[in-house]
């Protein structure tokens, strides 16, 4: 039912005149998998710098990030149009053209991410897995390993600590970038991105285009939309536990 | 002439000299450097099993945490005296910052806190594996409040 919203009918700029409605942008599995991965960062950082009391803490909060990752990657060609990469545009041309949009003072009307928004969010989501994965392989010589700290060399594990150390200054710059965006939204461009992400629906100009998706979302049915986030949460769930169970066993000597 | 060529020659002599004490020099902190990190090792090899247990892969026992720690309370407090050797000019790789002996009493009173509370989770191991690894993160958080300050973040 999803794909009867085509690609290149989402490309056109919509009528500024048509009369604006609620439609729903983002499906209520993405936007749990968005506030849920923002608190895991947070918690994150937290728990790395509040002491060995919250150790196991960071790594459950590792763990539960390579998981929500992997769910977003199966959502991205399960998940509603607005979650899927196919449905999203990435060319050259379309990031030219959302960049042009980008400094208008004008509402953009993107249904889902605009060409910009989805590199960002692939690079946003790369960052943060790349973070999890350099942790599995991290220690900090005290008291901290990750469970595949085993499985390399020590100036390996020393090298992923340190790059550990330092994608969490790259994450930190892309948080605020993100945050910068949604502020400069809703400031210059007179639109509200986080309302979207809570509520899910958006303020759209009312054209034939918008129903048809509106349809399509209706058509798909929520409880279906649930059931297949819950599988694929069950998939990437799976997939990670089974990462975690092979991690090496650490030696230690008496 | 030959004033000018003795002299030459004394200055030559002379700098031979420096560079050999210099050498000298190197080769000391070189030395003090490798028994730092030898000291610091060793630390590390009686926290491992303690921190085995306190992820539950290895089971809980609490004499073998006793023992550890009483040995780790005594490595802990052999740190001052190995960091007395200032190597701010030393070639030799290493990750200590070179603000420790801007602030050598400050980093003795942080070793006695990692030495003070090994010897506290010595105590707490008689009093069951709660306390026991309480006491293991207050000694592991006194090891990383010195590793933040002195140790050259990786």
């Amino acid at each position: 039912m999803i794909s009867i919203v085509r690609k290149s009918s989402l490309s056109k700029s919509p009528d500024n005149d048509a009369p604006l409605a609620a439609v729903v942008v983002w499906d209520l599995p993405l936007r749990i998998f968005h506030w849920l991965i923002a608190s895991c960062l947070v918690a994150s950082w937290l728990t790395a710098e509040a002491g060995y009391e919250w150790n196991q803490v960071h790594l459950y909060l590792g763990y539960t990030t390579l998981t929500l990752i992997s769910f977003r990657v199966l959502w991205a060609f399960v998940g509603t149009p607005s979650a899927r990469v196919a449905q999203q545009q990435w060319g050259f041309g379309a990031l030219l053209r959302s960049l042009r949009q980008l400094v208008q003072p004008t509402p953009a009307y993107s249904y889902g991410h605009s060409a910009i928004g989805s590199w960002a969010s692939v690079v946003l989501l790369s960052l943060m897995l790349c973070q999890a994965m350099s942790g599995l392989f991290a220690t900090d010589d005290i008291a901290f390993q990750g469970p595949y700290y085993p499985a390399v060399t020590a100036a390996t594990a020393s090298e992923l600590t340190g790059f550990h150390h330092l994608n969490f200054n790259l994450i930190c710059a892309a948080v605020v970038l993100h945050l910068s965006i949604m502020v400069w939204y809703r400031l210059y461009k007179k639109e509200n991105l986080v309302s979207a992400m809570i509520i899910g629906t958006k303020d759209m100009p009312q054209t034939q285009r918008l129903t048809t998706i509106r349809s399509a979302e209706a058509l798909s049915g929520r409880a279906g939309i649930l059931l297949r986030a819950l599988i694929c949460l069950a998939v990437a769930g799976a997939l990670i536990a089974v990462v975690i169970q092979f991690a090496p066993e650490p030696e230690y000597y008496f | 002439m030959t004033n000018v060529f003795r002299c030459l020659s004394l200055v030559f002599l002379l700098s031979l000299n420096v560079a050999a004490v210099a050498a000298n020099d190197d080769e000391r902190s070189t030395r003090a450097i490798e028994n730092r990190q030898g000291l610091l090792k060793v630390t590390g090899h009686y926290m491992g099993p303690i921190v085995g247990m306190a992820r539950g892969q290895i089971p809980f026992d609490a004499d073998v945490i006793a023992h550890h720690a009483t040995q780790i309370g005594h490595l802990t407090g052999m740190l001052p005296d190995l960091f007395r050797m200032d190597t701010r000019g030393s070639s030799a790789p290493t990750e200590a910052k070179g603000i420790i002996w801007d602030n050598l009493e400050d980093f003795a009173a942080k070793a006695k806190t990692s030495q003070d509370r090994a010897q506290a989770l010595v105590a707490a191991t008689s009093e069951g594996k709660g306390p026991t690894l309480k006491a293991f993160g207050a000694l592991g958080n006194s090891c990383k409040g010195c590793h933040d300050k002195y140790r050259e973040k990786k």
